[in-house]
């Protein structure tokens, strides 16, 4: 079997940024003719063609913040966001994803910011954050904005990050009461890339009845994405077994999964059904033990 | 801003060295075509199968996948930091007890994965041995020894002397 064809990398500029103003002005310089690296296991597999490299590791945004909501910033890594004890309730779902990211040589290299600014529909941070309403927060040279995490996601490997912006920070609102989640995710092994992932956060009312759903789906079509007809679907009524069922088969609907290796289109979508269902069920029995 | 080479100072296996790297280089290829430390072995270059696997800063990581420039005031163990003259560390020696290796090659990287875990958990279960192998392909299959001689080492270094196979 021939090697897999790789481009040599090579660029000829290299930038260490120490505040995150020094890297908007390098990006500002650069442009399109820079990549952002961090971790470093996106930036040194891809390989783009670039001309400088920016590096953001010293920029300080490794923090994990509790102040109602849950502050990540950019840079903490898959390694802390494993063990991080405000990672509970609801939001363990991202605890969950951190788990399940990769082999465990990464996991001290990969950052929750460079998985989302990847914006691959493999990957497994954004099913959790879409599910559990993050913001992602964004610094550029107009300064600073944030937008919900599902508007971050524009098309395959597309963000809506403007050429001199980075992302800084992700927030996760605090659930309300009543909050239960579920992260269901298959591979053809413990470190393969997903061949699908579900993230389920409900909201129920103490009568039982559905106040919020959220479904978000992992290699489920060209973005990470939320199954909102599902979703819309639950709320309102209580999660039954009939409700569960129909929005299962409504969020395998929605979905626009891709026939590759690692599964078919008709697989991803029967696994699809198979774990939102279980999400539901699974969020819906800790939401009401939450409650 | 630097055009061309980067100045890094880095730590590898207690000493320091001041380089010139280029802005692109990897961590694996300074270390193994600059350094010349052999025993970081290029396997995929891709972050996957875990032979150039170093420890940073004390953590194993794959060093196909660090940028040198980004290292700057690193500490860096290499599998040469590891024996004392001829004296094998416990962990290579468990391997060679143990039969933790066949043809070698992802054996640097899977001791320094072990390594890592056994500083901060001298006395792991086999699952833990097993996560934390998770990134170190082996392509003989040796991972049921590679997991025997990780738990024999950390009886090792948890004092007394470990009895070698017969």
């Amino acid at each position: 079997m021939d090697a897999i064809p790789r481009a040599p990398f090579r660029v000829s500029e290299y930038v260490r940024a120490h505040t995150v103003e020094d890297a908007v002005d390098a990006l500002s310089h650069f442009g399109s003719r820079a990549a952002i690296i961090a971790g470093g296991t996106n930036v040194l597999v891809d390989r783009p063609r670039v001309d400088a490299l920016i590096d953001i590791r010293r920029l300080g945004l490794r923090h994990l913040r509790d102040g109602g909501g849950l502050a990540i910033g950019a840079l903490a890594t898959v390694a802390d966001l494993q063990s991080s004890p405000l990672l509970a309730g609801p939001l363990r779902i991202v605890a969950d994803a951190a788990r399940a990211h990769g082999h465990a040589l990464l996991r001290h290299l990969a950052t929750i910011g460079g998985n989302l600014c990847k914006a691959h529909p493999v990957l497994d941070f954004p099913p959790p954050l879409l599910a559990l309403d993050a913001e992602v927060r964004l610094r550029g040279g107009g300064g600073a904005r944030a937008l919900p995490i599902a508007e971050f996601f524009l098309d395959f490997q597309r963000t809506a990050l403007g050429e001199d912006e980075i992302l800084t920070e992700i927030a996760i609102p605090a659930p309300a009461p009543g909050t239960g989640s579920a992260l269901l995710r298959q591979g053809w092994t413990r470190v393969d890339l997903a061949i699908a992932s579900a993230a389920v956060v409900l909201t129920l009312a103490p009568d039982g009845t559905c106040c919020k759903a959220r479904i978000a789906l992992g290699t489920a079509g060209p973005t990470p994405m939320r199954a909102r007809e599902a979703e819309a679907g639950l709320e309102g009524r209580p999660i039954d077994e009939s409700a569960i069922t129909r929005a299962a088969a409504t969020a395998a609907g929605e979905a626009r999964p891709m026939s590759f290796f690692r599964g078919s289109e008709a697989y991803k979508r029967h696994v699809i059904r198979v774990f939102v269902a279980r999400g539901l069920a699974a969020a819906a029995g800790r939401a009401r033990e939450a409650a | 801003m630097s055009a061309g080479g980067v100045h890094v100072v880095l730590e590898v296996n207690g000493d320091k060295r001041a380089l010139v790297v280029e802005p692109h280089a990897t961590l694996l290829r300074v270390l193994r075509d600059g350094l010349g430390l052999n025993g970081v072995l290029a396997g995929c270059e891709a972050g996957d199968c875990g032979a150039c696997a170093v420890l940073l800063d004390g953590r194993a990581v794959p060093s196909c996948v660090v940028l040198a420039a980004s290292a700057e005031e690193a500490r860096i163990e290499t599998i040469e930091g590891l024996a004392h003259g001829w004296e094998l560390h416990p962990i290579q020696q468990a391997f060679v007890d143990h039969h933790g290796l066949q043809c070698g090659f992802c054996t640097p990287g899977a001791i320094l994965a072990a390594k890592a875990l056994l500083d901060e958990n001298p006395a792991p279960d086999e699952q833990a041995v097993r996560e934390a192998l998770s990134g170190n392909l082996c392509r003989c299959g040796s991972y049921p020894k590679m997991v025997r001689s990780v738990l024999a080492a950390a009886r090792a270094m948890a004092g007394g002397a470990e009895p070698a196979s017969p």
